[in-house]
């Protein structure tokens, strides 16, 4: 049998091509390195009636059913197979940056990230939909459960080019408002914009009433700082270059950087929404099981 | 005043001062690491630009700072490269450059003094232990004894090995004599040349630094003494290791003598002793014994004033002749060497006098040595028909001056030649011998006696035995009409100290019609005893080779005057007879360090003679011929106490030989390190302590033998600086740390506050 587990290191996947390949790969990987799903029984997969037996919860009973039969059959999942899951996957140019360290920049990062729980979401028959941005919404796609949905939602990642800078702030507010059904949002991106315009943006859509999810991806270079000779700091999105020693910085750096995301994660925390920091050089299965972790606290809150 | 500059260098290599060019090499990196860098996109540059903005200033000067701790490292590296010999340098620098050094340890009796724990001799040693247990590889040691007695350089040539100087060290004893501290200076100056090929010297004086040692009698050799020790003082480092004890009190036995110079068993003899409290407090209820031939035979306790001597007198009769020891002992104190004093008394039973007549006659007492026969040997009773004589100490025995020749003259202890008309030359080198292996003779004149003869076969212009030219008689004996007395003086002289305070005995109103003017030669040893009130001399002594020979310059008998009739005639030729015989037992007291010597007649050659010393062991001594005499010498005496000689076959006797350690070394007053600086070192740079430590904190460095020091106190910097550099490249606040330490106290202070 195939070890999928290997498709979990962005290394390996960055070797493949096909953005719906490699999403098949990393959720086969996943799940297979599960002996036992934990989320076995509240997957979607079971959409259907079921009969009633004892200890089953009775808020799950389908008491149309009921009425109808005379018999007990549990309406499991109800919400779920309504559930529209949207994407934000962020295509700014800072999401180009790749250090030595990892295999695979931000947004490629972020599109296996995206394509896998897409896939995952798709194959638990729940709506998908996308959206990329830079400076604004480039690119959206409305949520479907189809099956072959997946293969359009990745070529639009494919064919969406990194450029312009990120200002999350507006576009949250223009998809807050586009995306009328109340459902899971996903936000893949770096963050690197103004913080208060951002949490703007994410109270805006906690305002409908979203689920939200914050994937924060970063390059490990960008958190450790590991230059050691003088370097020319090229900005992407426009910002000036800047000569400096980086060993002399590293210490003001990495605090500055810390800040941010400290700052970023508070915010997510105040709001509620799930936050998860993923580094371009981790495997992917952070992101599957804090996107997991979180469907099932979600299902104990509601 | 000509001021020496601080510091000058000199480079030993100053070609290689090009490389100081090399300390520019930072400043070019630095400026070419301006031009050259890698270039990277970055995209979280809003952090990045945040803290250059908040951090430029800081960084710029740590690139400074960085940059200098650079610049200083190859600087000193190329300095250190270049060897800087150091002419005059602060004590910072410590050199590890082999030393030679030179330890001077006091070997006086003194040094015997019991402190606390030890005598300060074993302190000594053990200090110079230490000394050589703390040498480097590489240095080198000579060992000198400060001693009048050899060996004074114990290790005379530098030794590299620590081991052999310490067995020397551990070997060395002590002995009882003074200390010679010109000499032994002298000698250490020497040994400073022994060892070129180290430039660096160390010169340790381990001493208790007594007066008695360290200064000097004659201002010329306070002069040399000062100028040896300011030598001592350039050529290298000068420890003075003071091991002496402040206010140490102590008491001695100074000296001890028989009253009587000659001892006799038919008398008591009288033994003097002084004792003398050289400490600062009053001593009271000590005891001092007296022992004969170690049987003690009295015991009394004294009191002595603090600084005051006293005197005090033994008496005690012998039972047998022969060689005796006589020893006071005083109760034993801190510095016991001192505390008893010996003294070889060698008793006679009879003394045999030979006199010889020069003029016969048979009317009662008509020859010339009637009167001194009778003299020294008084009839019982002068009116019996069997005339016995007294059976006191001396037997005389009377011979005309004919027989001369036949006799073998060293049977007899003393000789008197009374109005002997001529000798022979023969007669004259007979007698010579004679007198030379410590014979006495007494010359008594008169009308026979020729003058010419006398000054040309005994006088000798000096040479002879004679102690004084012969002159022109002064006074008619036949008319009588000008009377000489005699005039003692002040009583000095031995042969006439008796009649002090006794005017009975009838010295001074003794009258002389005639005697024979005499002339001393210059530079002459001979002493007047006796003179007549007209100031020529009467009795004249001097001593020749061990014996001693007396002149007496009027007759012996009635025929010049009234003296064999008045009462101190007899005295007289006792005390005169008493005197002359000293000689025949020799010189038997001697100081610590002297040689004991001794003179026999020509057979004697063949004697095997040895010395056995206070300890038990016996050395065999060499015979040197003297003349038509024989001589030992025998100078090991290292130690105070009894020698006995013995003389092998023919001779077949013992003597004993009393050593005795010299009472100046009893002062244990010492000079404080302020009279060491001021009275022998002044302007010398000298190091004082008290204990000797491994010198971890040593004082200032004499100058010029200190080189090379700065080559490794600039490596040290130089790896200091590497490693300062490497820390200040890794984590700039704790080079600084290292850089400069108040930092680290002023960053500990704030975490402190903002932790509180």
């Amino acid at each position: 049998m195939e070890n999928y587990q290997k498709y979990l290191n962005p290394e390996t996947l960055a070797q493949l091509h096909g953005l719906e390949l490699q999403a098949r790969l990393i959720v086969e990987g996943y799940v297979s390195g599960l002996h036992k799903s934990p989320y076995h029984g509240f997957s979607i997969e079971f959409a259907e009636h079921r009969e009633y037996v004892p200890g089953d919860d009775l808020r799950y009973v389908d008491w149309k059913v009921f009425g109808k039969t005379d018999r007990y059959y549990l309406k499991q999942y109800e919400e779920e197979t309504n559930y529209a899951c949207y994407f934000l996957l962020d295509c700014s140019e800072s999401m180009l940056y790749k250090s030595e360290a990892s295999a695979v920049n931000k947004l490629q990062y972020a599109q296996l990230v995206t394509a896998a729980l897409t896939y995952l979401v798709l194959k638990q028959q729940d709506a998908v939909g996308l959206a990329t941005f830079d400076t604004g919404v480039r690119n959206f796609v409305r949520a479907s459960s189809h099956p072959s949905h997946l293969k359009q939602l990745c070529h639009v990642m494919d064919v969406s080019p990194a450029q312009g800078e990120t200002s999350l702030g507006p576009i949250l507010h223009d998809l807050a408002e586009r995306i009328r059904k109340r459902g899971l949002v996903v936000i893949v991106s770096d963050f690197f914009d103004d913080l208060p315009t951002l949490m703007l943006g994410l109270k805006h859509l906690r305002h409908r009433r979203h689920e939200v999810l914050v994937l924060h991806v970063i390059d490990p270079a960008e958190q450790d700082f590991t230059f050691v000779d003088p370097t020319l700091f090229k900005g992407l999105e426009q910002l000036p270059e800047q000569m400096t020693e980086p060993r002399s910085l590293r210490k003001a750096y990495q605090r500055e950087f810390e800040a941010f995301l400290t700052q970023l994660q508070r915010g997510c925390r105040d709001l509620h929404m799930d936050y998860a920091l993923l580094r371009t050089d981790q495997p992917l299965d952070v992101a599957l099981r804090t996107f997991l972790a979180g469907r099932a606290s979600r299902l104990h809150r509601t | 005043m000509h001021r020496l500059p601080i510091i000058a260098f000199n480079f030993a290599t100053p070609a290689l001062l090009w490389g100081l060019a090399l300390a520019s090499a930072p400043i070019i990196i630095h400026l070419l690491n301006r031009r050259k860098f890698r270039e990277t996109q970055w995209a979280a540059m809003r952090f990045l630009l945040a803290a250059v903005r908040k951090n430029s200033r800081r960084m710029r000067i740590e690139q400074l700072i960085l940059l200098a701790v650079r610049t200083l490292l190859l600087l000193l590296f190329v300095l250190a490269l270049a060897q800087p010999l150091v002419e005059q340098l602060s004590a910072f620098f410590q050199p590890a450059r082999p030393t030679h050094r030179i330890i001077v340890i006091d070997a006086s009796l003194s040094m015997g003094y019991q402190a606390r724990d030890a005598a300060l001799f074993d302190r000594a040693r053990e200090t110079a232990r230490g000394i050589v247990d703390a040498a480097r590889q590489g240095d080198a040691f000579n060992l000198v004894r400060l001693s009048n007695l050899p060996p004074a350089v114990i290790v005379p040539t530098p030794a590299y090995q620590t081991a052999k100087v310490i067995e020397e060290i551990e070997q060395m004893q002590l002995p009882h004599g003074r200390g010679n501290l010109l000499a032994c200076l002298e000698k250490t100056e020497g040994l400073l040349k022994t060892a070129p090929d180290l430039p660096q010297k160390e010169i340790y004086v381990i001493s208790d630094f007594q007066r008695a040692t360290w200064t000097t009698d004659s201002p010329d050799d306070a002069t040399r003494l000062k100028g040896i020790l300011r030598r001592l003082g350039e050529a290298g480092r000068l420890v003075l290791i003071d091991l002496g004890q402040p206010e140490a009190a102590n008491m001695a036995v100074t000296s001890l003598e028989n009253v009587d110079s000659l001892v006799t068993t038919t008398r008591p003899t009288r033994f003097r002793a002084a004792l003398h409290n050289y400490g600062l407090e009053r001593v009271t209820g000590r005891v001092v014994e007296l022992r004969v031939d170690e049987k003690l035979v009295e015991q009394r306790a004294v009191e002595v004033n603090a600084g005051a001597e006293i005197i005090e007198d033994f008496s005690y009769s012998f039972t047998s002749g022969g060689e005796h020891r006589v020893e006071v002992r005083l109760q034993a104190d801190r510095l016991p060497l001192d505390d008893q004093r010996w003294l070889a008394v060698p008793v006679r039973e009879r003394l045999r006098v030979l006199c010889v007549n020069g003029r016969g006659g048979s009317s009662a007492a008509g020859r010339a040595s009637d009167f001194i026969e009778l003299a020294l040997s008084p009839f019982t009773d002068s009116n019996g028909p069997a005339r016995v004589p007294l059976r006191g100490q001396i037997e005389p025995v009377v011979v005309n001056e004919g027989e001369l020749q036949s006799l073998d003259l060293s049977q007899y202890d003393c000789v008197i030649f009374c109005d002997v008309r001529l000798f022979t030359d023969r007669e004259a080198r007979s007698i010579e011998t004679y007198v030379r292996a410590g014979g006495g003779v007494v010359w008594c004149l008169g009308d026979q006696v020729s003058a010419e003869n006398y000054n040309q076969t005994l006088f000798r212009d000096g040479a002879g035995v004679l102690p004084a030219r012969l002159g022109d008689r002064r006074g008619d004996p036949e008319k009588r009409d000008e009377s000489f007395g005699f005039d003692p003086g002040e009583f000095l002289h031995p042969i006439v100290n008796a009649f002090q305070g006794n005017p009975a005995a009838g010295l001074e109103t003794t009258q002389t019609y005639a005697y024979l003017q005499t002339v001393l030669p210059a530079r002459s040893r001979a002493k007047v005893a006796l003179r007549f009130d007209s100031g020529d001399p009467a009795i004249i002594e001097a001593q020749v080779g061990a014996g001693r020979s007396v002149l007496i310059a009027t007759s012996a008998d009635e025929r010049w005057g009234l003296w064999p009739l008045w009462p101190s005639f007899l005295p007289m030729v006792h005390e005169i007879v008493q005197f002359a015989v000293a000689g025949r037992t020799g010189e038997r007291q001697q100081l610590v360090g002297e040689p004991l010597s001794a003179v026999f007649a020509a057979p004697a050659i063949d004697v095997d003679v040895s010395v056995m010393r206070p300890d038990g062991q016996a050395e065999p001594v060499r015979i040197t011929p003297v003349d038509a005499l024989s001589q030992f010498s025998f100078d090991g005496t290292v130690t105070s106490g009894i020698y006995e000689v013995h003389f092998g076959h023919p001779l077949s006797r013992t003597e004993l030989y009393a050593v005795n350690c010299d009472p100046k070394e009893s002062n244990l007053v010492k000079l404080v390190e302020e009279e060491l600086a001021q009275e022998l070192l002044p302007g010398v740079e000298h190091e004082y302590e008290t204990s000797w430590q491994e010198r971890s904190d040593a004082a200032p460095l004499t100058p010029a033998a200190h080189r090379g020091g700065l080559t490794r106190w600039l490596l040290y910097a130089v790896l200091y600086l590497l490693f300062v550099e490497q820390l200040l490249a890794w984590d700039f606040r704790k080079g600084l740390w290292l850089l400069c330490p108040p930092v680290l106290v002023f960053d500990l202070m704030t975490r402190m506050r903002r932790a509180a």
